[in-house]
């Protein structure tokens, strides 16, 4: 397992790294907070007013786990209004160290966003999620002018559901991606799973673009349980459950990135990811290798 | 993920089949029952004296999810003492047409199950767990007696830690078992989960295994979650998710069957090992294939 024809990229965020050999490298997992109607946490959903108590201790809660399992943490901080772009990346950059990834769902909030990212400076720190097969050229030609280096590409494909189909498409974007002038191409790539049948898809697609390109690969295998049709009705209450199990079983295709889902689930994933990361890191033996000290390996039991 | 260069070998077993290509095959999913010191099924356990209607139950549930999901139901049957096998094996032959694996924790209570499923004459629904690198001629001579087909390896090592002396082990174990005239040389290699890092090690040897021999391989993960020493003090009551973890993940190295703990977790593991086969199901659209009506893939929607 994880054999790969070229080296590993891994970039530098903050004080964290994302990629790398799968043996080693602690896995990324991005925990999604400030998404469209989530519970709690609004006081003015539009404005961006929030219970800072309320967000304060989930990204606390996320932070103190990566520490106790030594798994990457980020945040997947999503904009879903134009207002709430600057009190929530306030917020969040006044709280916490964890790398941002930003994530706003449609153009017309994707413009001013960028547009605050390169007013503040904060261009320089965030993780940009996503460049999608639909973006714009305004889109990449905007994203040109920050500071921004770590980009999210998500390369959707629904027509021939074939892996050579989802990685023609991953090249085709990484293509485009390569050829605007961005400060760095550092580029993480989602493979894309919307329901459970894309998930092997992306699973193979992690595997080849690790071994074509090096880049940082992973997805959010989550999403399917939420397209599950009658999961609840057929199997019960598991839905916690499977979206556990669709967030790790990527770890075996080699994923550096985990878009695990709501952070509430942080208790949860962490420890389960740390035990798979602990499990892999075993094969370093098979070269004579070890660990580095700050490896979950070392940390979970 | 899942090319391999031989043929992957699958065996009937009653009316079901074990092994093949991922794919394409279902999972076997073996839950355990009858093991030491279960709750409420024993009335006597040293005279195998149950409570039939509760461990009836537990049967049939498993087979209805099994029937729900499209995947192999299995059931491990522990014998712990030489006094119960009888009335356990007459429990569950009559209760059940799946795949029975005996598994008995001595030597002797081993030889006195084997002559009785040689009595019973029921060797065609039974498998035997497991072969070790302990097991003696003696061990040998009778399963070549009891004209069993079907047999567990089980590829256990303890001193180097690596995928190679994993591998050795094996490699040994699929001699000497070739070499004691068995009625079938029906191999499933176990590839041996005792703790944390070694299901690691156990993930890789499956896939060497597959591609070497095309035996059917998989183990009984959940082992690495049941030895995690503080895994509550750390992380609070996330077993049951750290099982499943630990038993699907194997899923992305092509395991074939999982001895997926007690039988009780039956609702637990069977939906979310059959997304995951659906899942890689996919992948058979990649040689312009389709898995079979029967797979989870068309069961679990």
């Amino acid at each position: 397992m994880f054999n790969y024809q070229v080296q590993q990229k891994s970039y530098k965020i903050g004080t964290y790294e994302i990629g790398g050999d799968p043996k080693k490298t602690p896995t990324a997992l991005a925990g999604t907070i400030f998404y469209l109607g989530q519970k709690k946490i609004f006081i003015d959903e539009k404005k961006g007013k929030i219970d800072k108590i309320h967000a304060e201790t989930l990204i606390k809660k996320q932070e103190e786990l990566a520490d106790k399992t030594g798994l990457t943490p980020l945040l997947d901080v999503v904009m879903s209004f134009e207002n709430s772009i600057e009190p929530i990346l306030e917020f969040v950059f006044t709280v916490s160290n964890t790398p941002v990834l930003v994530d706003a769902p449609y153009w017309e909030v994707k413009e001013p966003l960028i547009k605050y990212l390169i007013e503040t400076g904060l261009d320089k720190k965030v993780v940009y999620n996503t460049i999608t097969s639909s973006s714009f050229n305004e889109e990449f030609e905007l994203l040109a002018q920050t500071e921004l280096e770590n980009f999210v590409l998500l390369p959707i494909e629904s027509q021939y559901w074939t892996t050579q189909a989802r990685m023609d498409v991953t090249d085709k974007l990484i293509q485009k991606a390569l050829s605007y002038d961005f400060k760095k191409h550092n580029f993480l790539i989602d493979t894309c799973v919307i329901d459970y049948t894309s998930l092997g898809i992306a699973m193979n697609t992690i595997e080849q673009v690790k071994n074509k390109y090096g880049y940082p690969a992973g997805t959010a295998g989550q999403n399917l349980a939420d397209a599950w049709k009658n999961l609840s009705i057929k199997y019960g209450d598991i839905k916690k459950h499977v979206k556990i199990a669709a967030s790790t079983i990527t770890l075996a295709a080699g994923a550096d990135f985990v878009f695990y889902g709501p952070i509430q689930l942080a208790e949860i994933i962490f420890p389960c990811v740390g035990l798979v990361k602990a499990a892999h890191s075993q094969l370093l033996f098979d070269k004579g290798k070890i660990a580095p000290p700050n490896h979950p390996v070392f940390k979970i039991g | 993920m899942f090319d391999y260069t031989i043929e992957q070998k699958s065996y009937q077993i009653g009316k079901y089949k074990i092994g093949g290509d991922p794919r394409e095959a279902p999972t076997a999913a073996i839950g355990t029952i009858f093991y030491f010191k279960q709750k409420n099924i024993f009335k006597d356990e040293a005279k195998g004296e149950i409570f039939k209607d509760f461990a009836e139950k537990l049967i049939k549930d498993q087979e209805e999810l099994a029937d729900k999901t499209g995947l192999i139901p299995g059931l491990d049957v522990i014998l712990s003492y030489d006094t119960c096998i009888k009335n356990i094996l007459d429990f569950v032959i009559d209760a059940t047409d799946v795949p029975i694996i005996l598994d008995a924790p001595t030597v002797d209570i081993k030889f006195k199950a084997l002559e009785y499923v040689k009595e019973m004459g029921v060797q065609e629904k039974i498998i035997y767990n497991s072969i070790t690198p302990e097991s003696d001629d003696e061990e040998f001579k009778a399963l070549s007696e009891s004209k069993i087909k079907t047999f567990v390896l089980l590829g256990m090592e303890s001193s180097k830690w690596t995928t190679q002396a994993r591998m050795d082990v094996i490699n040994e174990l699929i001699e000497k078992a070739k070499g004691a005239n068995l009625a079938t040389n029906n191999f499933i290699i176990d590839t041996a989960v005792l703790d944390i890092t070694s299901l690691g090690l156990a993930m890789n040897a499956m896939i060497e295994v597959k591609k070497k021999y095309g035996y059917p391989v998989g183990s009984g993960a959940h082992n690495a979650v049941d030895t995690w020493r503080n895994l509550k003090a750390k992380f609070g009551n996330i077993k049951k998710y750290a099982s499943i973890v630990a038993n699907t993940i194997t899923l992305g190295a092509g395991a074939d069957f999982l001895l997926y703990g007690p039988v009780q977790h039956a609702n637990l593991i069977y939906p979310n090992i059959a997304f995951i086969k659906a899942a890689h199901s996919q992948l058979l659209f990649d040689e312009g294939r389709m898995a079979l009506p029967t797979h989870p893939v068309f069961k679990i929607g």
